[in-house]
This record gives C-alpha cells, sequence and structure tokens, in this order.
C-alpha cells in the first residue's frame, strides 16, 4: 500500500499539473495569421539553383510542407501535380519543402510519389519554425504581395487548391 | 465532433497506419516506462508497482496532451512562441530526456537516486517525459487532426480546437499507455526479464539517451528519415 503521504503527494502532483492547462481566452492569434507577411527564405533545390521567396513578388505562391516517413503526405502528391500543372501559365509558383527529413530520402519519396514540383530541404528546421510547421503535411497560399492568405494542415484536395489559387488570381 | 470522438481518433490512430508515425516517440516512451519499472522490481510487492506505474501513465498522459494540444492550436496567443521556438525546446527536451535517461541507468548504483525513487519523483519525471514528447513529435495529420488543426488555427474557435486536441492527445497517451502496461504485465514476470533485470533498464536508459542525443544534435530527423521510412 501506498502511504497516505505519498498519496497526498501525488494528488498534489496531478492538480498542480493541471495549471499546465492554460485559461480559456478569446484573445487568440494563428502562429502565421492570414494576410501577414510570409517569412522570407532562400532554400537550395533539389534540381540545381535556389529558391527566394521573396524574388516571387507578383506571383501566387503555393508552399506544400512534406516528409518522406509522412503516412499522409503521399496522398496529395498527384493532386498538387495536376493543379501545378493546370496553374503554371497563370503566374502560379508551386514549391514543395522536406522538413524532418534527410535529402536522399526526400528525393527517394519525389521520385516514388512522381512529384516534379521544384523542391529543397529544410536542412536547419528554420523554415518550419518561421512558418510555425507542428505536423505534415501543411500546405500555404501567399498572394501576388507575399502575404499568407491561407495555410492548409493536412491533405489538400483539388478543390480546395483550385479554390484558394483562385481567390488569388 | 465532440471530446469522446476525439479521443477514440487518437486511440485508434495508434493501431493503424499512423502508427508509423507514432513510432517517433512510442519506442522511447515503452523504454521510459519499462526502465522504471526494473528499476522498482525486488523493492516492491508486485500490486504497489502496478499502482507505482499506473499514476505515472496518467502523469505522462496529462503532460503529453496539455503540450500536444498546445502546438495543434495555432490560434491560441500562447501557442505561438511555442511553435515558434520548437526548434530550441527540442534541445531542451533533450537535455530533459538525457537526465531521465542516466536516472533510469544509474537508480540502482547511487544510493542517493534510491532513496529518492518514490512514486512522487516518477510521476513528476512521467510529467516531464510527456511534455518533452510532445515537443519532439511531429504527428503526421490524420483527417480527423486536420479538421482540429483548421478549428484551432482559427482565432474565434481556436479555444474549441485546443480542447479537441487535448482529448485526441489524450486518446494517443491511453494507446501507448495501455500497450506498454501490458507490456509489463505480459513480460515483467517472465524468468528472463527477471535475470536481466539490471541488463534491460540500463539498455532502456541508453535508448533514452540516444533520444536525448538526437534532439540535442538534430539528428532525430535521420531517425525518422530512416527507421520511420524504412517501416513505411
Amino acid at each position: 500500500m501506498l502511504k497516505p503521504k505519498s498519496n497526498n503527494y501525488l494528488l498534489a502532483l496531478l492538480l498542480s499539473s493541471l495549471l499546465l492547462i492554460p485559461g480559456c481566452s478569446d484573445n487568440t492569434t494563428p502562429p502565421i495569421a492570414t494576410m501577414e507577411a510570409a517569412p522570407d527564405f532562400n532554400m537550395a533545390l533539389f534540381d540545381g539553383g535556389d529558391f527566394q521567396l521573396s524574388a516571387q513578388k507578383g506571383k501566387v505562391v503555393v508552399i506544400n510542407f512534406f516528409a518522406s516517413w509522412c503516412v499522409s503526405c503521399g496522398k496529395e502528391t498527384p493532386v498538387i501535380e495536376i493543379i501545378s500543372h493546370a496553374y503554371a501559365p497563370q503566374k502560379v509558383v508551386f514549391l514543395a519543402i522536406a522538413v524532418d527529413d534527410t535529402e536522399k530520402k526526400a528525393k527517394e519519396f519525389m521520385k516514388k510519389m512522381g512529384m516534379t514540383i521544384p523542391a529543397g530541404l529544410d536542412k536547419t528546421g528554420k523554415i518550419k519554425d518561421d512558418y510555425g510547421i507542428y505536423g505534415m503535411p501543411t500546405t500555404f497560399f501567399i498572394d501576388k504581395n507575399g502575404k499568407v492568405s491561407y495555410s492548409h494542415s493536412g491533405v489538400v484536395t483539388e478543390e480546395l487548391l483550385r479554390h484558394e489559387i483562385d481567390k488569388l488570381l | 465532433m465532440g471530446g469522446g470522438a476525439a479521443v477514440w481518433g487518437g486511440f485508434s490512430s495508434f493501431f493503424s497506419i499512423w502508427q508509423v508515425c507514432i513510432l517517433q516517440i512510442s519506442p522511447f516512451f515503452i523504454a521510459f516506462i519499462v526502465g522504471i519499472y526494473l528499476a522498482t522490481v525486488g523493492k516492491k510487492a508486485d500490486p504497489e508497482i502496478r499502482r507505482w506505474l499506473l499514476i505515472p501513465c496518467i502523469t505522462y498522459g496529462i503532460g503529453f496532451s496539455v503540450f500536444y494540444s498546445l502546438l495543434i492550436a495555432s490560434g491560441l496567443n500562447i501557442s505561438r512562441p511555442l511553435i515558434h521556438n520548437i526548434g530550441l525546446l527540442r534541445v531542451v527536451s533533450g537535455i530533459i530526456i538525457l537526465f531521465v535517461g542516466l536516472y533510469i541507468l544509474l537508480v540502482n548504483r547511487i544510493s542517493f537516486l534510491g532513496k529518492i525513487h518514490t512514486p512522487l519523483l516518477l510521476s513528476t519525471l512521467s510529467l516531464l517525459i510527456g511534455v518533452t514528447f510532445a515537443l519532439v513529435y511531429s504527428p503526421c495529420i490524420t483527417p480527423m487532426l486536420s479538421d482540429i488543426m483548421g478549428i484551432a488555427s482559427q482565432r474565434n474557435t481556436a479555444v474549441e480546437g485546443w480542447y479537441m486536441a487535448f482529448w485526441y492527445g489524450l486518446g494517443v497517451s491511453i494507446a501507448l499507455c495501455m500497450t506498454s502496461v501490458a507490456l509489463i504485465l505480459f513480460a515483467g514476470r517472465q524468468e528472463i526479464v527477471l535475470r536481466n533485470a539490471n541488463l534491460i533498464k540500463n539498455i532502456c536508459g541508453i535508448i533514452l539517451l540516444i533520444l536525448a542525443v538526437m534532439n540535442i544534435t538534430g539528428l532525430m530527423r535521420h531517425y525518422k528519415a530512416f527507421v520511420l521510412g524504412f517501416v513505411l
């Protein structure tokens, strides 16, 4: 049997741990609030060259964060490929960023899934942190002025991609 | 979607293909709980040891679910600094895990550690492990989690989303704790385990040290890419 004193300690610990739960508040802000300037970054692309976000002003940019080990990431690849080709003539730029991953594995994943959009690796995790990414996949839609219009956590559908891009064109 | 559905969503994800992503933390939690169990074997009667494990499981679940839900609920003000500093927080988590791993390795060798080996200490360590595991974890977004994150990212529904994310995280924790305790009940009294209890405990401590080093140095991405990728 646990001693009563120990039980009191445990009860105190459990109750005090509840203090970790934050107070409810309506004063809330998303990590990258919509219509907030998208954090600029420069990233080397797997196919050579680099990608500078600030150099894309005047274009709609769709950034897809993925990982080779992510169970659901491969499911959205065909849709992203279809839409990236469909919108290519309309100043819409697609970029895939591998996070929490290695270059070798990310490239293998892209080859396996038939992903052809420009892609690179967030080597230091800084881009992921700047964009406030916790889970994969996550997709950001950035307007022609470089502001985040919308972000979606989870697998994107063709309808969602068309809807969000059309809003920005 | 209610809290019960969210708990079930998290719980069931553990026993599905999504377990591949949960492998980021599940083997390390099993190492932790088995390590503290084997550090206690021989010192206490069986029923008491089970109670010793039950409360750490509860505090782990609370620590994990609170921080997991805060990281999911991106619409909350309190979440913003957590999410944007998660790289640094993972290093801090690695340091905490390092101390927990060392504790498991040394508890039977240093008499002072043996004296403070109490349910209170184990529950505190479990709470810390829960918090750190939420920070080092990168969830794959299931369809239900996608819905929750959608709600949790909006200013006017962030609290509701946080609430559901908490229950979802608790569902994952319950499944993980049930699996770990079942493993201990099944294998914990086997002759071969008891004969090699100290060795297994040390291996558990070393597994936690490996997790700690991977998070401090950034090598965790290699674990995710190669181990999880291999399973997938």
